[in-house]
């Protein structure tokens, strides 16, 4: 989600590497962020090949931005 | 106390993966863009080359079936660009400014022919002008 954070869409094999995890793994973790409607999903071709592309919904990023607050307050908060 | 050392260890680390995921995702966007604008810019001007070569024996009514076939291509390769983070305002003034110049050198072209690589340089460089845009 940081990745996507980034861009306004991304391949799925382009995040795959970016983030150093399987395929399989990275489609189990899409899959479920798909579901919560933080990632949008979609398939096309390029030429005869097929794509994946994946965007960060806008509820994604707002989850991320809370995610990431309340990450900060605990490494402040503990490091006080 | 060593379940709040480790949880604020496992928050600083969540941190760092997010920011180094962010900044690879940073990086990824600008090089695609610099890649795509720049690379649509050289195609822009030597196509703009192309109509000062085939001048003398083209119609210049075929100039405005030239530029929406560049159009088409402008949004076929952008399509397949594996990451896309050209900002829309950008993408907008950036097609706005080029078709401008393009309009002109070919108004101009017709009766001045020096205007052509003129033409082509400004084209190129508004490209150049949105990819340092994207990019800095």
């Amino acid at each position: 989600m940081a990745y996507l954070s980034e861009v306004d869409r991304a391949e799925f094999a382009l995040v795959r590497d970016a983030v150093e995890v399987t395929a399989a793994a990275l489609s189990k973790q899409v899959s479920t962020l798909e579901e919560a409607g933080y990632v949008t999903v979609e398939k096309g071709y390029v030429g005869k090949r097929p794509r994946t592309w994946l965007t960060l919904a806008p509820a994604g990023r707002e989850a991320m931005a809370r995610h990431l607050a309340a990450l900060r307050a605990i490494a402040d908060g503990q490091s006080r | 106390m060593t379940d709040n050392v480790f949880d604020q260890a496992q928050a600083r680390a969540a941190l760092d993966a997010a920011e180094q995921a962010r900044t690879a995702g940073h990086r990824a966007a600008g090089r695609w863009a610099r890649r795509y604008l720049l690379g649509f810019g050289a195609v822009s001007a030597g196509s703009v080359l192309a109509v000062w070569a085939a001048s003398p024996w083209v119609p210049s009514a075929w100039w405005g079936v030239w530029y929406a076939l560049l159009v088409v291509l402008f949004g076929a390769w952008l399509r397949r660009q594996p990451v896309r983070a050209i900002p829309r305002r950008t993408q907008f003034l950036t097609i706005l400014a080029w078709s401008i110049v393009f309009g002109f050198t070919m108004a101009v072209g017709i009766d001045h022919p020096v205007a052509y690589p003129i033409g082509a340089a400004a084209g190129f460089a508004v490209w150049a002008a949105a990819a340092w845009w994207v990019g800095r």
